[in-house]
């Protein structure tokens, strides 16, 4: 495997999206992220849903994952 | 449950019911709060690079190198022989872990997830992170001691305060950047263990307490005030089981794992910084049991018993303690705190201590400086800790007397008063303001004018007045806290820079460029000799051996090198050859008029020097002029103009212009014509001088060939 026949890595992204999807995915993920605990902090035994529970997570962390990986990316920690 | 697909918008906002309004605004004033502390600490990194500044975190981060590096057993084992030669230094056994354990774990961590930061941006960014933290704590701590609106107000006070920002900015990798975060979450478990008197909270305080003796040694701090607390509530008359409780768990537990540290080692139970903390721990103890007796006693046995016994054990452990000192098996304060209790005491008995800028005591316009608003709000926030006193106040009101007295008594100690003045602030900001909203007149669409108090007359309008005041107050906090730190405590120090005629930016980056030629263009062995102040950069940049750096223990050392620095080019030379140095290091300023070279620092190496037996030679009058000022033109004393310091920072510099209308060898921080102009060195040859003349190197020639 010699150097010359390797292709130039292109990421499938372009990085000058970097900023945009961050601060769009990140919002959502924290909005969210918000939704839930406020959900948790105030309900009780008996008012608390498990499906709902887990629906919002559920969305509230794929959103915060990719989020922050494009955070990284965008301030430079090529993960 | 009814999903939030219909409404959005602000009547969504309020329609939540006030407790899930309430959760989210706390929520969102913390998140805010805690980014803004990280952001706010990013200028320096924004302005030049992720730098470590100053000289003690380069030696913090060396040590967390070697750590990611090495693993622990070999870094608690460590033996340095690359500073100060010929001794070396037990570095395993003389720092705190703390900082170094936090930093290498998170780099692991990351590592691990394969997240690759490297050691030094994690070591940069650590302070920062940390005080993002520390908000959070501080909302807790105010919460418990107040309410959750205080806490609120604490914690985003203490996001800006300057007078934390300045010890832990990104890239002030010092011990500071993780103490404050560990101490005041020592003391919210210790005020949770105070109200709740469960083991659990004590347990949580001791490993709280271990984190922060293993981060910095201001932990004497805490192991003070913990027992002065228990005693200010045994004197009002408010101790209880609780206490007895939580401070017997604390103190036990606490100790025993704060002497895991080598470094504290035995002192706990042998230094008088301690003895207080046991003192008061044998007083808990004798009062429980006190107690006990008086419960199942009748009244008469019981005052019999008490009186002989507070006797007997009054004798007892006031002649043991005598005698333990007597005997030095309790060591008498140690110099650096003791200076705390006696200002002058370094002034005159130790030189070392007394020439630290950080040592000195603060000035009036410092505290502003540092705190603006809250030195204001901190009297209103301990009158309203006095209206309402609970165990918890008497805490926070001894911790605001005790750490004011230290501030005053050293600069660098304003750290330890910046969070309880937030606190303290906090406090009394939110009792400002809930006291005047409730004066507050709400009636929009004037349905039923409330009737006018006729006690109280333009009751809505002062609260109006008020709570405007109030916050125009804290904008301006705002305005003047991102401003100090954008012009005061954001320079790296390693790296200079200064407009230049035209307005463009000229960067000084000679501290850099000298140690890496020292790295790349001498032996790997060569022996560095400079003024302590430089000694951490030279061993984690140039990776040299050096004679003395900024650890400062071994006084004789250093008086040896500012022997060395302050003799004729003879007698330096003698105690050049005796510990083998190669190359000498000067920082000069002179060219480009920086003020903090090693001619200004020139005097304290003088009286340093003049301090021993062997330096008994060198008086500090000798390099005054005979009218008693320190001069380096041609009035200036020959000692002065023939010593190896004046030397090596002016050889050649008589034949450079400095400045228009002047004459050469201008020197532009003493704003004078340097007297000793053309003078050739017979000792040292000149290695290296960086481009703006800041630091010059020179190599020790060796003996000559054929002998004299």
């Amino acid at each position: 495997m010699d150097i010359e026949s390797m292709n130039r890595y292109v990421s499938p992204i372009n990085p000058a999206v970097f900023p945009h999807l961050t601060v769009v995915l990140l919002g959502i993920g924290i909005f969210f992220m918000a939704w839930f605990f406020v959900y948790e902090v105030t309900s009780t035994k008996f008012t608390r849903d498990l499906y709902k529970e887990l629906s919002v997570s559920l969305v509230a962390s794929v959103f915060m994952g990719f989020g922050v990986l494009f955070l990284l990316l965008w301030v430079g920690i090529f993960v | 449950m009814k999903t939030a697909s219909g409404s959005w918008g602000p009547q969504w906002l309020l329609r939540m019911s006030p407790d899930k309004q309430d959760t989210l605004l706390k929520m969102m004033v913390l998140a805010i709060a805690a980014v803004l502390s990280f952001s706010t600490r990013l200028f320096s990194v924004l302005r030049f690079e992720s730098v470590i500044h100053e000289f003690d975190p380069y030696f913090n981060y060396r040590t967390t190198r070697f750590l990611a590096e090495e693993g622990f057993y070999n870094f608690h084992n460590w033996f340095d022989d690359r500073a100060w030669y010929p001794l070396g230094r037990i570095i395993g056994g003389t720092i705190y872990p703390g900082l170094m354990v936090t930093s290498a774990g998170i780099y692991h961590l990351l590592n691990f997830l394969n997240i690759t930061i490297d050691v030094r941006n994690v070591c940069v960014f650590l302070a920062p992170l940390f005080s993002s933290f520390t908000t959070i704590v501080t909302f807790f701590l105010t919460k418990e001691l107040k309410d959750a609106g205080a806490g609120l107000v604490a914690a985003a006070m203490l996001a800006i305060v300057p007078g934390y920002i300045s010890r832990s900015v990104a890239g002030s990798y010092d011990n500071e950047g993780i103490a404050i975060f560990c101490m005041l979450l020592t003391y919210y478990f210790w005020i949770k263990a105070v109200k709740t008197g469960s083991i659990y909270w004590g347990t949580l305080c001791s490993l709280a307490y271990f984190y922060m003796v293993s981060s910095w040694g201001g932990y004497v701090f805490l192991i003070n005030l913990i027992p002065l607390h228990v005693l200010a509530l045994m004197i009002t008359g408010r101790f209880s089981h609780r206490i007895y409780l939580a401070y017997s768990t604390v103190y036990t537990v606490g100790t025993l794992l704060s002497m895991q540290i080598s470094f504290v080692g035995f002192q706990p139970v042998q230094s008088s910084e301690h003895m207080a903390a046991l003192g008061v721990f044998g007083l808990c103890q004798i009062w429980g049991f006190v107690d006990y007796l008086r419960s199942k006693l009748s009244y008469e046995q019981f005052t019999l018993l008490f009186r002989s016994l507070v006797l007997l054990t009054g004798t007892i452990a006031f002649g043991a303690a005598a005698v333990a000192t007597a005997m030095g098996k309790i060591s008498p304060w140690t110099g650096r705190f003791y200076s705390l209790l006696d200002p002058s005491y370094a002034k005159n008995n130790i030189p070392i201590i007394a020439s630290v800028s950080e040592h000195q005591p603060t000035t009036w316009s410092s505290f502003y400086f540092d705190l603006q608003l809250l030195v204001f709000m901190f009297p209103v926030g301990l009158y309203f800790c006095f209206t309402k006193l609970t165990d918890a106040n008497i805490f926070i009101v001894m911790y605001g007397v005790t750490s004011i007295y230290f501030a005053g008594v050293m600069v660098r100690l304003m750290l330890v008063l910046a969070p309880v003045m937030c606190i303290l602030s906090g406090i009394g900001v939110s009792s400002i303001l809930t006291a005047y909203m409730k004066n507050l007149d709400t009636n929009r669409k004037d349905k039923k004018p409330k009737k006018p108090d006729s006690s109280y007359p333009l009751k809505n309008e002062i609260a109006n007045g008020v709570i405007l005041i109030m916050t125009a107050f804290l904008i301006m906090y705002t305005f003047h806290c991102t401003w100090v730190t954008s012009e005061a405590y954001s320079s790296p120090s390693i790296v200079l820079s200064a407009r230049g005629g035209d307005g463009s930016r000229i960067i000084f980056d000679d501290f850099r460029e000298a140690y890496y030629w020292l790295r790349h263009n001498t032996p790997e062995d060569a022996k560095v000799m400079s003024w302590w102040d430089y000694g951490y950069q030279i061993t984690a940049m140039a990776n040299r051996t050096i004679l003395v750096d900024n650890n400062t223990w071994n006084n004789t050392h250093i008086s040896r090198v500012g022997q060395a620095m302050a003799s004729t080019e003879e007698k330096a030379y003698e105690i050049m050859r005796e510990l083998d140095v190669g190359y000498v290091l000067v920082i000069f300023g002179g060219l480009t008029g920086y003020s903090s070279d090693d001619i200004n620092k020139f005097l304290w190496m003088v009286r340093i020097g003049g301090s021993t037996d062997r330096g008994a030679h060198i008086k500090e009058m000798d390099y005054y002029t005979p009218q008693g000022e320190f001069r380096v033109d041609k009035e200036g004393s020959p000692t002065l103009l023939n010593c190896l310091m004046y030397k090596m920072c002016y050889y050649r510099f008589g034949a450079v212009y400095t400045e228009s209308g002047k004459p050469t060898g201008y020197d532009r921080v003493r704003n004078t014509e340097i007297g000793n102009k053309d003078f050739e060195l017979d000792v040292l040859e000149e290695a290296y001088t960086t481009e703006h003349w800041l630091v010059r190197i020179y190599k020790v020639k060796d003996l000559e060939n054929r002998g004299a």
